[in-house]
C-alpha cells in the first residue's frame, strides 16, 4: 500500500486553512474599492503583502475569497453528482436486468453529450448565476460515478452478508442502504478527489470566460482572466491565482491517483 | 569452477551447476545450492511439487528471473559463466543459443501480432534473414513440428489457433534460431493428453535430429518416464533427488520421490494408457 | 468492413437527431430573443425582421422548417450576421481549428507516446519524474497556459506575435498549438505509460525477451501496441472537442474559429448558429468514434467490430 503523498496534503491543507484564515484575520475585505492604494506591489505597509489590483483591492485577501468560492463549487457540485450518481448507479447494479440494461443505456447516451459546451450553454442560457453553475455541473458529472457505482454494486449483491439478508427478507432499499452503501465508500472517495480538481478548473474555466462568478464576487477564473488582461503591467496579478489554481488541482489529483493506486483499478 | 571434478560426463557437459543459488530481492532464497549438470543430446527432467522453484530456476538461467532477483555460485553453459551474469551476457544467449518453451500456449503469444511477425524477428535478430527467407523458413519450421498449411498459419493471429496448435507454434518459434539448450517449462500441462503425446515425441525428436539438450520441468512423472534420459527432483528450492530414469521410477530412494511416484502412478495409468 | 461502418453511421442519425432537438427545445427555452438587445427597434420593424426569419411561426412549425432545411445540408442563415449563412461561417472558421487541433494531437502523440512508453520502459526515477510531469500538465488548465505563453514568449522574449491568425502564418501558430498541446501531451503520456506498464507485466513479454530480442523490437513491436488501445479510445472523443476549436484559446489568441461562435451566438440567441455548431460537434464525435474503433481493430485483431 502506498503512503499519502505527504507534500500533497500538507499544501492542500495549507491552502483550504488559508482560504478560511486570512479573509477573518486580514483588515481588508474582497470588494471595497481604495483609490489611494491601487495597483499596489507586495508592501508590508497596510497589510497588502500580495499588493493590490487596479481597484485597489488586497490580492491576498481576493485570492483567498476564490480559494472558498473555487472549493465550495466543487464540493457542492461533486455531492449533487455523487448523490445522483450513487443512487443510479446502485439501483441499476442492484435491480440488474431490464431496469439495469435501460439506466445504463440513458448513461451511455448523456455519455456521447459534449460536456463542457453544454455547460457554457446552459450558464449563457439561464443566467449567470453561481448556485446554477455547479447545480449544471453537478447535474452533468455523474455519469462516471454512476458507472463505477453499478460495478461495484454488481460485485457486492453477489457477496454472502447480501445474500444473507436477502434470505432474511430484508427490504431492497434496506439492503441497498445498510448493506451496499457503506461499501461503496472507497470508489466514492476515489471518485471524489479526482472529481473536485475538475469541477475546480470547470468553475474556472467558465468564470474565465465571465458565465461563472460576477464581480465584485470574485474567483480563480476570474482573478485569472483580469490578470490576463492586465499581464504586460502586472504579471504577478495573472501569476498568484495561477500558481493557487495549480497547487490546489495538482494536490487533489495527486492524492486521488495514490487512493486510486490502493484500490487497485 | 571447473566440472571436471567427477564423473566423466559432466567433462563433456553442456550446463553444469555447482552451489547455483538464487535470491529474491528481499534476501529470501528460491534456489539453494544446485549441483547439477546436463550433457549434449541429453533431456534431463525436473519434477517437484508447485513453488518448488522449478520455473524459476529456468528463467534465471536467462537472467528473466523475478525482478531484483540475483543468482550466486556457478552456472556454467558452453563456457558461459550464467551465474550472476549482466544483462548483454544473458541477451547473447537468448533464442539464439539457449531457448524457452512456456507452460501457458495462450498468454506466451502477443495477441496484436501475426504468428508472422513473432517467428520472423526470432530469425531476423539472430540469423540476419528477413523477408521472402524468413517467411520461408518460418512456414518450414511450422510444418516440420506437424502444423498443416503453414503458409495460411503465418497470417493468423494467436487466438485464432487451438490451444495445441499454439503449443506446436511456440516450440516451433522456441528451436528456430537452432539453440543448444531448450528450457521446457511445463510444455504440456495445459494441452489435453494426445496433444501431450505429440509434443513429447517433437521434443524426443529434436533430441534424435538436432542433438538438443532439453531441460524439461514438470510435475508429471508420466513425461519424464516418456521422454527423459535423467530425472532430479526439486523441494523448496533444493535438489532432493537425482538419478537415471529407470532406476529411479523402479526403485526411487528418497521417501519424497517415492511418494510423488506413487501420486503419479494412477494419474500416469490413466493419461498414457499402455 | 463496409457493413460495420455503414450500419455504425445509420445508428449515429438517432443520436444526431436527439442531440439537435435536445438543443433546439433548450435554446427555445431560455429566456429572451435573437434582436431583444437592439433595443431601439421599432415594434413594426422588429416584428418584420421576426417574420423573415419565420420566428413568428408556432415552435412547432419552426422546427420542422429547421429540420427540412437540415436534411438539404442547409443550416439556415445566422441572426447575428445577416448576410451570412451559418454553412458560410463555419466553412470560414472551421480551418482554423482544424489547424490549430490537429497539429496540437499530434504534438501530443509525437512527445506523449515515446515519453509514456520509454518512462515505463526504464520504471524507477523516470517513471516518477515522467508521471509527476503529466501530473502537473493536467493540473495547470489552457487559460493558465495561454498568458504565460503569451507573456514569456510574445511580451519578454518578443519572438512570436501574441496572437492573430496571420493567414495561418507558422509564427502564428505556434504558440496556440503548444498552448492547446500541452494537457493532451500529459494525458497521452499518462495513458501510455500506465499501459505500457500493465503490457511489460504480460506473459508475453516474458517471452519476447527469452527470444533474445533488443530494446527497441520489446518496446515498440510488442508493448506499446496493445497500450495504444486506451489512448485511441481516449483520442477519438479528445480529437472531436481539440478541433470544434477551444474557446479560450481563440480568445486569448485572437483567432477567428468557431469556438467562439458558439459562445457568441448562445449569448445573442443566435439560434441556428449554436445549432449548427452543435450539429457539428456531434458529427465529428460520431465520426471520431468511428475512427478510433477502426483503429483499435487494426491494433488488436481480437477486437471485433460490433455494429
Ligand atoms: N514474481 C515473484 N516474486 C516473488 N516470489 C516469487 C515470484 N515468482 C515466484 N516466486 C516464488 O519463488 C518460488 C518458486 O516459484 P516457481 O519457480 O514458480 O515454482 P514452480 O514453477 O516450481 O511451481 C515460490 O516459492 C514462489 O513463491
Ligand atoms: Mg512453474
Amino acid at each position: 500500500m502506498s503512503a499519502l503523498p505527504r507534500v500533497s496534503v500538507v499544501l492542500l491543507l495549507v491552502l483550504v486553512a488559508g482560504a478560511i484564515v486570512v479573509p477573518w484575520i486580514s483588515p481588508h475585505d474582497y470588494f471595497t474599492p481604495d483609490w489611494d492604494a491601487t495597483d499596489l506591489p507586495p508592501t508590508f505597509a497596510g497589510w497588502h503583502l500580495l499588493g493590490t489590483d487596479d481597484l485597489g483591492r488586497d490580492l491576498l485577501v481576493r485570492l483567498a475569497w476564490s480559494c472558498r468560492i473555487s472549493l465550495l463549487v466543487a464540493l457542492a457540485a461533486s455531492l449533487i453528482s455523487l448523490t445522483i450518481g450513487v443512487a443510479w448507479g446502485a439501483v441499476a447494479g442492484y435491480r440488474g436486468g431490464r431496469v439495469d440494461a435501460f439506466m445504463m443505456r440513458t448513461v451511455d447516451v448523456l455519455y456521447s453529450v459534449p460536456f463542457t459546451p453544454l455547460v457554457v450553454v446552459l450558464t449563457v442560457l439561464f443566467g449567470r448565476d453561481l448556485v446554477l453553475l455547479f447545480v449544471a455541473i453537478g447535474a452533468v458529472s455523474w455519469l462516471d460515478v454512476a458507472r463505477m457505482v453499478r460495478a461495484q454494486t454488481q460485485g457486492l449483491a453477489q457477496r454472502e452478508f447480501v445474500i444473507a439478508a436477502e434470505v432474511a427478507g430484508v427490504h431492497p432499499a434496506a439492503i441497498l442502504w445498510r448493506h451496499i452503501a457503506p461499501n461503496l465508500a472507497g470508489v466514492v472517495i476515489v471518485w471524489l478527489t479526482l472529481t473536485i480538481p475538475t469541477v475546480i478548473l470547470t468553475e474556472a474555466f467558465l468564470s474565465y470566460l465571465g458565465l461563472g462568478a460576477q464581480s465584485p464576487l470574485t474567483s480563480l477564473g476570474v482573478m485569472l482572466a483580469d490578470g490576463a488582461a492586465q499581464m504586460r503591467s502586472r504579471p504577478l496579478l495573472l501569476l498568484c491565482p495561477a500558481l493557487v489554481l495549480i497547487a490546489l488541482v495538482y494536490c487533489c489529483n495527486r492524492i486521488g491517483d495514490v487512493l486510486r493506486a490502493r484500490h487497485g483499478n | 569452477m571447473s566440472c571436471g571434478h567427477a564423473m566423466a560426463t559432466e567433462s563433456t557437459a553442456l550446463l553444469c551447476a555447482r552451489g547455483y543459488s538464487l535470491r529474491r530481492a528481499d534476501g529470501m532464497p528460491v534456489l539453494q545450492e544446485l549441483s547439477f549438470h546436463l550433457g549434449r543430446g541429453e533431456i534431463l527432467g525436473v519434477v517437484g511439487e508447485s513453488g518448488s522453484g522449478k520455473t524459476q530456476l529456468l528463467l534465471s538461467l536467462l537472467g528473466l528471473a523475478m525482478r531484483g532477483a540475483c543468482s550466486g555460485g556457478s552456472c556454467r553453459f558452453d563456457g558461459v559463466e550464467l551465474a550472476g551474469a549482466g544483462e548483454p551476457v544473458y541477451r547473447s544467449q537468448r533464442g539464439k543459443r539457449i531457448a524457452m518453451l512456456f507452460q501457458d500456449p495462450l498468454l506466451s503469444w502477443n495477441p496484436c501480432l501475426t504468428i508472422r511477425t513473432q517467428l520472423t524477428e526470432v530469425l531476423h535478430a539472430h540469423c540476419g534473414l528477413r523477408g521472402r527467407a524468413a517467411d520461408a523458413r518460418a512456414a518450414e519450421a511450422l510444418a516440420a513440428v506437424g502444423l498443416a498449411q503453414p503458409q495460411r498459419l503465418l497470417r493468423q493471429y494467436p487466438h485464432e489457433l487451438s490451444g495445441g496448435m499454439r503449443q506446436r507454434a511456440m516450440l516451433a518459434m522456441a528451436v528456430l534460431a537452432e539453440p543448444d539448450l531448450l528450457l521446457a517449462d511445463e510444455p504440456t500441462t495445459a494441452l489435453d493428453a494426445t496433444t501431450q503425446l505429440a509434443i513429447l515425441d517433437l521434443l524426443a525428436r529434436l533430441r534424435r535430429e538436432r542433438g538438443m539438450s532439453i531441460l524439461l520441468v514438470t510435475h508429471d512423472l508420466g513425461v519424464v518416464a516418456r521422454v527423459a534420459d535423467r530425472v532430479m527432483v526439486m523441494r523448496s528450492g533444493q535438489i532432493v533427488e537425482t538419478g537415471e530414469v529407470g532406476t529411479m521410477l523402479r526403485q526411487p530412494a528418497g521417501g519424497y520421490a517415492r511418494a510423488l511416484l506413487a501420486a503419479a502412478q494412477q494419474l500416469e495409468r490413466r493419461e498414457f494408457p499402455q | 468492413m463496409w457493413r460495420f461502418l455503414l450500419s455504425r453511421l445509420l445508428s449515429a442519425v438517432p443520436t444526431l437527431l436527439a442531440i439537435v432537438t435536445l438543443a433546439f427545445i433548450l435554446l427555445r427555452a431560455a429566456p429572451g430573443g435573437p434582436f431583444d438587445s437592439e433595443k431601439e427597434l421599432l415594434p413594426a420593424v422588429r416584428e418584420r425582421i421576426e417574420r423573415s426569419y419565420h420566428l413568428d411561426e408556432p415552435l412547432p412549425a419552426q422546427y420542422l422548417r429547421y429540420m427540412g432545411q437540415l436534411s438539404r445540408g442547409d443550416l439556415g442563415p445566422s441572426f447575428q450576421y445577416p448576410d451570412k449563412r451559418v454553412n458560410e461561417l463555419i466553412a470560414q472558421g472551421f480551418p482554423v481549428d482544424l489547424a490549430i487541433g490537429g497539429f496540437a494531437l499530434l504534438l501530443a502523440c509525437a512527445i506523449g507516446i515515446p515519453l509514456g512508453a520509454w518512462a515505463a520502459w526504464r520504471g524507477g526515477g523516470a517513471d516518477r519524474l515522467a508521471g509527476g510531469l503529466a501530473l502537473l500538465g493536467i493540473s495547470v488548465p489552457v487559460y493558465i497556459t495561454a498568458p504565460l505563453l503569451i507573456l514569456l514568449f510574445a511580451v519578454t522574449l518578443q519572438w512570436l506575435p501574441a496572437g492573430g491568425w496571420g493567414e495561418g502564418a507558422a509564427r502564428n501558430l505556434v504558440l496556440p498549438v503548444l498552448a492547446m498541446a500541452l494537457p493532451y501531451i500529459a494525458y497521452v503520456t499518462r495513458i501510455v505509460q500506465s499501459g505500457v506498464q500493465a503490457t511489460l507485466q504480460q506473459p508475453f513479454m516474458r517471452t519476447a525477451r527469452a527470444k533474445g530480442l533488443g530494446t527497441g523490437a520489446l518496446l515498440f513491436r510488442h508493448a506499446l501496441r496493445p497500450a495504444l488501445v486506451p489512448l485511441v479510445a481516449f483520442l477519438g472523443p479528445a480529437a472531436a472537442g481539440a478541433i470544434t476549436g477551444s474557446i479560450v484559446i481563440e480568445s486569448t489568441f485572437g483567432l477567428p474559429g468557431i469556438g467562439r461562435f458558439f459562445v457568441e451566438g448562445a449569448f445573442n440567441r443566435d439560434y441556428t448558429l449554436v445549432m449548427g455548431v452543435t450539429i457539428l460537434y456531434g458529427l465529428l464525435i460520431v465520426v471520431a468514434n468511428l475512427l478510433a474503433d477502426l483503429v483499435n481493430a487494426l491494433l488488436d485483431p481480437r477486437v471485433r467490430l460490433q455494429q
